[in-house]
């Protein structure tokens, strides 16, 4: 009897395959953003959109407490006891996401197209 | 050596009840180990689940049955101790999806302990992002689901590495 079988390795290559490649996809997908903001979403619907250039403290919805400073956000304070989102590590204009699950709270980092300098950028190019 | 033999079911309903109630006090020991000691990781939900070591042995000593009865009774002890309604929601969706596989993928006789726990593990953290999912909309899944899947495996592995050494010895007969 040995411990470790060749099927079993067989399947722990597959199941470490499926993330990976997974993970692939999810980069090609990758979050370019030169104007990031943080978008934070309760229950499903928008709550507010903060741009991360700009150091703030966000009170969302009394029971969960957001800071954006030096270009990354991060959750400071939330009312339930896993703590989760707290421990969550910084997001910043690279991407990512902090949910709150107890709260239905998720920070995520989208691109703010208005201040966006893709258009200047297009601009530069053609001139 | 052989002179002690291990019976679990020797002495009728009696001798397993009391085997299961001590597998299922281990088990939330391994639970109440693991919130003693937070992790700080900058995914949640990744941990070893030292308790998964009690179930999958529990799946080789006695069935699935008697893996799902302690395993729900584990999860919603521990709920109760150390966490809340979520934990118990997310903790069952794993625990239950996570068994479900390991069951079946043993039934097929072609896998071992690590190999069944390595699945296990994958598909706990798979479960518990189905219930998030399900429970918060728009949860950012693309994003943790590959992530879970990779820590779950390693933690399965681990698991599953810590029952091919402990359940030799104390269930000789079994198949690893």
């Amino acid at each position: 009897m040995k411990l470790l079988r060749k099927t079993d390795l067989l399947l722990i290559i597959v199941l470490a395959l499926i993330p990976v490649l997974f993970m692939i996809f999810n980069m090609y997908g990758a979050l370019h953003a030169d104007n990031p903001e943080l978008v934070v979403y309760v229950d499903g619907e928008e709550y507010g959109r903060y741009l991360l250039n700009e150091d703030r403290t966000i009170d969302i919805g009394g029971t969960n407490i957001c800071r954006i400073e030096g270009g990354r956000a991060w959750m400071t304070e939330a009312n339930c006891p896993d703590q989760i989102c707290v421990h969550s590590a910084a997001i910043d204009e690279k991407g990512g996401n902090i949910v709150c699950l107890p709260n239905k709270i998720i920070l995520t980092i989208e691109n703010n197209e208005e201040g966006s300098a893709s258009e200047d950028a297009l601009d530069g190019v053609a001139g | 050596m052989n002179e002690f033999k291990h019976n679990y079911y020797a002495g009728g309903i009696g001798t397993k009840t009391a085997y299961l109630g001590m597998l299922l006090g281990l088990a939330v020991l391994f639970g109440y180990v693991e919130a003693l000691i937070p992790i700080p990781v900058p995914v949640p939900g990744i941990k070893l689940g030292l308790a998964n070591i009690v179930v999958a042995a529990i799946l080789y000593i006695f069935s699935w049955k008697e893996a799902v009865f302690i395993t729900a009774l584990r999860v919603v002890i521990i709920g109760f101790l150390f966490g809340n309604m979520f934990s118990i929601l997310y903790g069952l969706s794993g625990a239950l999806l996570s068994l479900l596989g390991m069951s079946l993928l043993k039934r097929t006789g072609k896998f071992g302990i690590i190999g069944v726990s390595a699945l296990g593990g994958v598909l706990h953290n798979v479960g518990q992002v189905i219930m998030a999912v399900i429970a918060v909309i728009g949860f950012p899944w693309r994003w943790y689901l590959p992530v879970l899947m990779l820590a779950g495996l390693a933690a399965g592995i681990l698991i599953g590495i810590a029952d091919g050494i402990i359940l030799p010895r104390i269930h000789p007969s079994g198949d690893y």
